[in-house]
Parts: C-alpha cells; structure tokens; sequence
C-alpha cells in the first residue's frame, strides 16, 4: 500500500491531532496539511489523496486547498459521523472506520 | 451512536508520553463524551499518562455517575461540547472532591473560560492545544497550575475581584445539611434507594429513611426527584461542537 498524503481541513488543532494520533501505526500515511478552522484557505496541494474536513465546511473546504483530485471524507458537525468517500458511503465515526475507510481509498490509487 | 458505557480499559503498555505527570499511583481516570471517537481516542491517550493504572469511559451522565460511584475517579475529563456538561461539572465539584474535573476543548474565550471556572472545574484544555500539549496540561492542573493566556488571566481576577464585592446571600437548603446528610444527598443523586443507601454507609435501614426525610425537608421538597441536582437525561449533542 503506498503512503496517503493526507489534509486535514477546517478542524480544531486538537481534534485534528488526535485524528493523527489514532492513525498511527495503522497505514502508510503524512499529514501534508491541517488548515484549522477560520484559517487562511488558499492552499494549493497538489499532492494529497484525501482530505478529512469538518462537517460544516464540506462545500468550501475542498476548492479552497485545491486538491480537486483528493477523496474527500467528511465528519459530520456532532462528530459521529463519517460520509465518504463514496456519496452514499457513511459509518459511525471511530478509528476503525476512518482507518477502513483509508485503506480503501489507498487500494484505489495507483502504486 | 455506538453505546460507549462504562467500558474500563486496562493500561496495557507503557508509552511516550510517560513522564509528563505527577499523579499518585494506582488512580483512575474518567472520560466523558458522547462522541465515541473522542472517548477511544482519549482514553488510550489518557492511560499513557504515568500512574494512571485504568480509564473509564462514559458516554451520558447517568453511566458517569455510576463510574464515579464504583471507581472514585482522581481525573475526569469532560467533552465542552456535552450537554449539560457544565451541570455534571458543578455537581462534581460539590459531591466528590477529590476529583479533578477537567474541561477537555475549551474554547479560550473569556465567557466561556468563565463559564466552565464557575462551574467548579481544577482546569481546561483549551480546543487549540496538541495531544501532547493536552497530556502536559492534565499533569499541571493536576499539580495545582493552569496555564492560561494573559487576557485570561486578567478576565478571572477581575471576577474574583467583582465576586468579592458582591454581598453574601444566606446559605441555601444544601449547606445547611450535616456532613452525614450530604453524602445521602449524593447516594440520593445518584439514584440509590434507602436500602441501597443502608448498605452503601452500613447504618440500618430506619436510619437511612431518617437522613433522608430530613434531606427532603431541609430541601423543602417532598419527592426524591426534586432533590436531584443531576439526572441522566440524554440529550442531543450540540452541532456547534468546540472540538471541531
């Protein structure tokens, strides 16, 4: 499996640590970007393969870093929820489905 | 939402972020959230602190209590974003003070820093830090200190100044009650009966019936419920959580 260049968007520091923090040891992955909420938008990040974005900003937080290419898993604004990658795909929101949910879009990607 | 109900997890390696505090050993942590992302993540982090041999997680009010209850806890954290998250704090804070209540995701705006001092918790983690931040933090509020901005700072002197000003009203119902009849307040809160209550101080039945007659009149009420400072409501999470 190759290493998921990943954006963190328009979440708390915290929150967006400790999404870091339960993916560790689980797969391949680098944060390449957190863009916490309020923050700067414009970002341009060519490389990432999926952004993780707070719920509430779903439909501004991918065009504003530019990663038009990237999956996009999105929590839902009470935190329970994961939608994605798919557009009917949704789970509870723990770290065995994100790190699923992961592995599913690095299956995907070319070598 | 998956149920998290008091499911303690044992510490099972030690880690990196040992070090970092200055609790005593052999205690116990609580946290409470109703998001169980945010309860798993915690906990495993939590149970890395050094002399934290288990971690319990709640995720309502009701099965914190009853953690409480059967663990006595010397940390608990609180999701801000719970409601009535401020309720249980006070409550804590008046019933069991040898936990230190802490408010996990704080937004470090003077109101609500305020709002969760006054209600009585040892300290906050404020939504912008790191998890090793949060770890660094626990262990200082655990000493007693709390890091905080200079804004912040100035804002709480200012209410203690202003709170001092203010005239004393008169002590209400709860501190009128006996040592004795404080703790059958809190069994009653936590939702003992009289018998079960007996059991809990080993005083006979009649006895207990007795503290609990003069609780209800010192309250001025007539039903247990009243008298209830917490209940286990279950409400629905807030969307405009801190955390996120």
């Amino acid at each position: 499996m190759r290493e998921l260049h990943i954006a963190l968007v328009q979440l708390s520091p915290l929150l967006a640590d400790l999404i870091h923090q339960s993916l560790v040891g689980t797969i391949p992955y680098q944060i390449d970007a957190v863009i916490e909420k309020g923050a700067e938008p414009a970002r341009s990040l060519s490389r990432i393969d999926v952004v993780i974005i707070g719920g509430s900003q779903v439909d501004t937080g991918v065009p504003a870093i530019n990663a038009k290419n990237a999956q996009v898993l999105s929590i839902s604004p009470d935190l329970t929820q994961i939608d994605g990658p798919g557009s009917g795909d949704r789970t509870a929101f723990t770290t065995a489905n994100l790190v699923a949910a992961l592995r599913r879009i690095a299956d995907d990607l070319d070598p | 939402m998956d149920a998290v109900t008091n499911d303690v997890r044992p510490r099972t390696e030690p880690d990196k972020w040992r070090g970092t505090s200055t609790i005593r050993p052999t205690q116990t942590a609580l946290v409470l959230s109703d998001v169980r992302f945010l309860c798993d993540c915690i906990t495993d982090i939590i149970l890395q602190l050094p002399d934290v041999v288990s971690c319990d997680r709640a995720n309502t009010i009701e099965t914190a209590m009853v953690s409480i209850a059967a663990n006595e806890p010397a940390i608990m954290l609180i999701d801000v974003a719970l409601p009535r998250g401020k309720e249980i704090a006070t409550h804590i804070y008046r019933t069991h003070t040898a936990i230190h209540v802490i408010a996990l995701g704080v937004r470090e705006t003077d109101d609500d820093v305020l709002a969760w001092v006054e209600a009585g918790i040892a300290g906050y983690v404020p939504n912008t830090s790191s998890v090793k931040d949060m770890l660094a933090l626990i262990g200082q509020i655990l000493r007693g200190e709390q890091p905080c901005t200079a804004r912040i700072a100035g804002t709480l002197l200012r209410r203690i100044s202003e709170t001092s000003r203010r005239p004393q009203p008169p002590a209400g119902p709860a501190e009128m009650l006996t040592k004795r009849e404080q703790e059958v307040l809190n069994l009653v809160n936590e939702g003992l009966s009289n018998k079960d209550i007996a059991r809990r101080l080993r005083i006979s039945l009649s006895t207990a019936k007795t503290h609990v007659h003069h609780v209800l009149g010192k309250m001025r009420a007539t039903r247990r419920a009243t008298v209830i400072a917490v209940s286990g409501v279950s409400v629905r999470r807030q969307p405009d959580t801190h955390l996120l």
